[in-house]
């Protein structure tokens, strides 16, 4: 009975208090319209027969105005475009839920851990007849043997971008030595003139391979010394950078990175003294393909936009701006002389022979980032 | 001497703020887009800058984000502290329990990192829409969730402010308005509410000001929304697009100018500015 | 606070025994006498519900009470207090609780396994790390910051209210964007090293070490401390510190006698809203370390985001939301025994 009372104390016993009631459940009520019905730009909704897909690619992958001249030829479909910092975090935000995309373009690694983990749904090639564009030794890539989840963006090669005069400076002797293997990077001449990659994988490609191990290596006691390489590298190395080693490098504050082709070129570009390698211990080669992740709800116009970007003349602006190579052989040829016989941008097949391309690595991925997180801390 | 010497340490603490706004002003119009290298003069990056969608919508979100988070903390807040104050006034057990826990948890909020603060809603945020399959309804990790992030984030803020004031001003002057035949909610707006003004506009800067700042707690709940600070922090580890610069200096030209008003208005009104700037400091 | 009685219970009211006392706990408080006739005139005119105490003795006094405030015309409180405290519930308890969960969370079902990792010597060391450097920016920011509270605060400032909105201006742009200005000015060709390079000065080498993470930090948060400085010192009563200077005492003796004392909550309250930031940043080390400087927010951030380890994260972030509690409580500890 007291219980009973005292809730019944809660109801309004007058019109100030009611009139205060209604105000709170106003507010409330405000909160949750909010909640419910999105008021947000971002959602993928069918409205007056418009549908957005959501589409998440890495930082400068695309030349600005495709987004523009997709939503102009296709005017029911808008792109809402935006970025994802790496390929793990990509992976975080999608298997935990933590949001919803139509498109995206991880890595080779990733993608096969993506498939292995069900995460993706099957391309429906019907949807993508501009597929034809796509050159021979681009389908059934090692990641996605029958072809049923990806489709091919860019791809390139992992490896050392250096600045010949300022190696000159600091010691380095061009008639006996060559600048040919990850070996440099642990050169002590340099110290506090090296970039490493700050992505686990990639610098662990450095050390692994340095140590005459796989890339891909599985096995604890390779792993283990390759993390202590990288500690022992520390504090040789001015930073851990991703693409701002590209601005790094042209502004001559460091020596040397090991960084992707792409934006090697895009360096060599702005400071033409600059050079790049691919090592001998291999060096990576590696693949961005797009992919439809399992929480899509629009994969007819997510394909649609697929098939507009394999469009030969949207590759070859693709490519020209992000100065990486294109999978996509008609574009390839639109390119201009100069850059199809660029060795950097697009490597001869014996160097792409040696260079491994990175693969999932299972269950090790646990062991892999703790050991990286030891690196990072030490 | 001593007031030149004083002046020149005051001199030499705004020149160390403001050295790097200084720098990203500059560069905005460099010809380059290196952000070390001048290599000449350009409005390019301002064209850029408007033909931007992307950046365009970033902001755009900011802004919505940051004017309705302060409002709603601005409402929640001031019930919330009109709750506490009157908790506090009795000796009911149940209502010092209740007002401890209400005043602690609060503090709790604002006592926690940012990065706790983002990642503890993140959790819980995606706990509830796995669940209970929330995306159906439609509520998704996206604008919703960052905007009640910023509400939850902001709210301790305002109460905190709003709470010293409360227990500063009479409270009969809102009894005897009652007794006069005002309904309890007019008497409120015309008694009380002019008096907690003050600490309601510094409370709604603070939280306005921590909202469209924010950058931790936004990362970790904006799901698929992209507000500037997301922008900015996915693109600063990989060159920052110049037409960034470009904005940040237009939003410097913006808040100058709001400054400058406010100095104004507040020369007309001068204990104000001192009342303000005592008012606003918060209980920690 | 006061309630309403009809002048002619007063008496009784008054002559109830033990009453009188309960009114004393529970703050209740009579009107002055002189007011009682306006307000008489307002409650026969208004015949709102009249308290007649005359036959309640004082064995009714809880009862009393209840009445009594069923009667209070003051702010509504059930109404607000119980919307606010599913608020709280809502959006700060139940995230709290979910990291607590996650923190306990093993393949074998609860455990604190997640907590034995976090005390590895590693993550220890990174730990410790942060501290010291929270710990360092805080008294950086105090020694550069209380000097420019005092000028505020002094005579010569008291027309230039403005300055003090000049000193929190910076706070309205964008934090990411004032950090990553500063890679500019110190990196190894930036803006610094290029003026030095003019005079012939070899470079140093600033950006992407701990003290470039200080420097942005102290950079970022010393209006933090700056603000409740100011604050308090122009509060404080002048009469006592020309107190202290009648009485012969020497400038020196009477700030750090007198004025520092004082002003200590506004030092403590400064001191805490840097430590917290400071503890638990990542963007400032991310931008101006270039990973050479993991801190612990780096450390969560990864976890959470990269290693996709919620569990061990949310262990993380538990001792540090400890951490940053005991180091809250520690400051007021210390203001409050300082302060006697």
């Amino acid at each position: 009975m007291k219980t009973f009372k005292k809730t019944t104390a809660l109801l309004p016993r007058n019109k100030t208090q009611a009139f205060c009631y209604g105000l709170i459940v106003c507010i409330m009520a405000m909160i949750f319209t909010l909640i419910f019905t999105g008021c947000g730009n971002s959602e993928t909704s069918r409205e007056d027969g418009q549908t957005t897909i959501i589409v998440r690619n890495w930082n400068d992958y695309i030349h600005p105005d495709v987004i523009g001249l997709f939503e102009a030829e296709y005017p029911h479909i808008r792109v809402d475009y935006a970025y994802f910092v790496d390929n793990e975090s990509l992976h975080t935000v999608l298997s935990r839920g933590a949001a919803e995309f139509d498109l995206v373009f991880p890595s080779d690694y990733m993608i096969e851990r993506m498939i292995s983990e069900e995460m993706l749904n099957r391309i429906n090639w019907d949807n993508i007849p501009n597929v034809s564009y796509l050159g021979e030794r681009f389908r059934g890539l090692q990641y996605d043997p029958d072809d049923l989840y990806s489709v091919p963006y860019m791809w390139g090669t992992f490896g050392i971008l250096y600045n010949p005069q300022m190696l000159e400076d600091l010691g380095f002797d061009f008639e006996n030595e060559t600048v040919d293997s990850w070996e440099i990077l642990w050169d002590e001449r340099f110290s506090q003139n090296i970039f490493m990659y700050d992505i686990a994988r990639e610098s662990f490609v450095v050390a692994l391979q340095r140590l005459g191990y796989s890339a891909n290596s599985t096995d604890i006691s390779e792993l283990e010394r390759a993390r202590d390489s990288l500690i022992e590298q520390r504090p040789l190395v001015q930073a851990y950078v991703a693409t701002d080693g590209m601005n790094k490098m042209i502004a001559e504050e460091g020596a040397m990175a090991a960084i992707y082709n792409g934006y090697a070129i895009w360096a060599i570009q702005y400071n033409p003294d600059l050079r790049f390698t691919v090592p001998k211990e291999g060096g990576m080669q590696w693949y961005d393909s797009m992919v439809i992740p399992n929480t899509s709800r629009n994969q007819a116009e997510t394909e649609t936009f697929i098939n507009f970007l394999l469009r030969p003349d949207i590759a070859r602006m693709n490519a020209e701006f992000t100065r990486y190579s294109v999978s996509n052989m008609s574009a390839f040829e639109l390119l201009s002389d100069d850059k199809r016989n660029d060795p950097v941008y697009w490597p001869s097949e014996d160097v792409l022979a040696n260079a491994e391309t990175l693969s999932h690595l299972g269950e090790f991925v646990a062991t892999f980032d703790n050991f990286w997180t030891q690196v990072l801390a030490s | 001497m001593k007031k030149a010497l004083k002046y020149a340490y005051i001199g030499l603490m705004l020149f160390f703020l403001y050295a790097p706004i200084m720098v990203l002003v500059v560069f905005s119009f460099n010809e380059s887009r290196s952000r070390v290298r001048w290599t000449g003069f350009t409005f390019d990056w301002y064209r850029e800058l408007f033909n931007n969608p992307r950046i365009a919508d970033a902001l755009t979100t900011t802004l919505i984000v940051g004017i309705l988070s302060t409002v709603f903390a601005v409402i929640i807040g001031t019930m919330a502290a009109i709750a506490i104050h009157r908790l506090r006034s009795t000796r009911k057990k149940l209502d010092t329990v209740q007002e401890k826990t209400l005043l602690g948890f609060t503090r709790l909020s604002m006592s926690s990192p940012e990065i706790i603060l983002g990642v503890s809603l993140m959790v819980s945020f995606v706990f509830f829409i796995n669940t209970f399959r929330l995306r159906e309804i439609g509520f998704n990790m996206g604008f919703q969730t960052l905007l009640l992030s910023h509400i939850a984030f902001n709210v301790p803020y305002v109460v905190m402010s709003v709470l010293p004031r409360l227990s500063r001003i009479d409270e009969r002057i809102y009894e005897a308005a009652m007794d006069l035949g005002a309904s309890p909610f007019t008497a409120f707006r015309k008694t009380m509410l002019p008096q907690l003004k003050p600490g309601i506009i510094s409370a709604a800067m603070i939280a306005f000001t921590l909202s469209i700042d924010d950058v931790v707690v936004s990362t970790f709940t904006a799901g698929a929304t992209t507000n500037l600070s997301i922008l900015i922090f996915s693109q600063a580890r990989r060159g920052v697009n110049p037409s960034i610069n470009a904005l940040s200096t237009i939003m410097f030209i913006v808040v100058m100018f709001l400054l400058y008003v406010i100095n104004a208005i507040d020369k007309k009104t001068k204990k104000n500015v001192q009342d303000d700037n005592n008012e606003g400091v918060l209980e920690i | 606070m006061s309630v309403y009685f009809p002048p002619y219970c007063v008496e009784n009211f008054l002559n109830i025994n033990g009453y009188l006392h309960k009114a004393h706990e529970s703050r209740l408080c009579l009107l002055d006498r002189a007011k009682l006739p306006c307000l008489t005139k307002n409650i026969l005119e208004n015949p709102s519900p009249i308290l007649d105490l005359t036959d309640y003795s004082s064995r009714d006094n809880h009862n009393i009470e209840k009445i009594i405030e069923s009667e209070d015309k003051r702010l509504p409180k059930k109404l607000f207090a119980y919307p606010y405290l599913i608020w709280v519930i809502a959006f700060i308890a139940i995230p709290m609780f979910f990291i607590v969960y996650y923190s306990l969370n093993t393949p074998e079902g609860l455990g604190l396994d997640n907590y034995a990792r976090v005390f590895e010597p590693l993550f220890l060391n990174v730990f410790w790390r942060s501290i010291r450097l929270a710990v360092i920016c805080t008294v950086i920011c105090l020694v550069l910051g209380y000097p420019a509270g005092y000028i505020l605060a002094s005579k010569d400032f008291e027309q230039k209210g403005f300055i003090i909105f000049l000193f929190l201006m910076p706070m309205w742009m964008n934090f990411l964007l004032r950090t990553y200005a500063w890679m500019t000015i110190l990196e190894n060709n930036g803006v610094i090293n290029s003026i030095l390079e003019r005079f012939g000065i070899a470079p140093l080498a600033m950006i992407n070490t701990e003290e470039a993470v200080m420097l942005g930090m102290v950079y970022n948060f010393i209006p933090f401390m700056i603000l409740p400085i100011y604050t308090v010192l122009k509060n404080m009563d002048t009469k006592v510190i020309e107190a202290a200077k009648d009485l012969g005492a020497n400038p020196v003796k009477v700030f750090f006698r007198v004025i520092f004392p004082l002003s200590l909550p506004g030092v403590i309250s400064g001191a805490t809203m840097v430590f917290m930031p400071a503890v638990s940043t990542f963007v400032i080390s991310d931008l101006l370390g270039g990973g050479r400087v993991f801190l612990i927010g780096n450390v969560i951030e990864r976890e959470f985001m990269t290693a996709s380890n919620w569990e061990f994260a949310s262990a993380l972030s538990v001792i540090l939301m400890v951490t940053v509690l005991i180091s809250i409580g520690l400051f007021s500890l210390i203001g409050r025994r300082a302060g006697n």
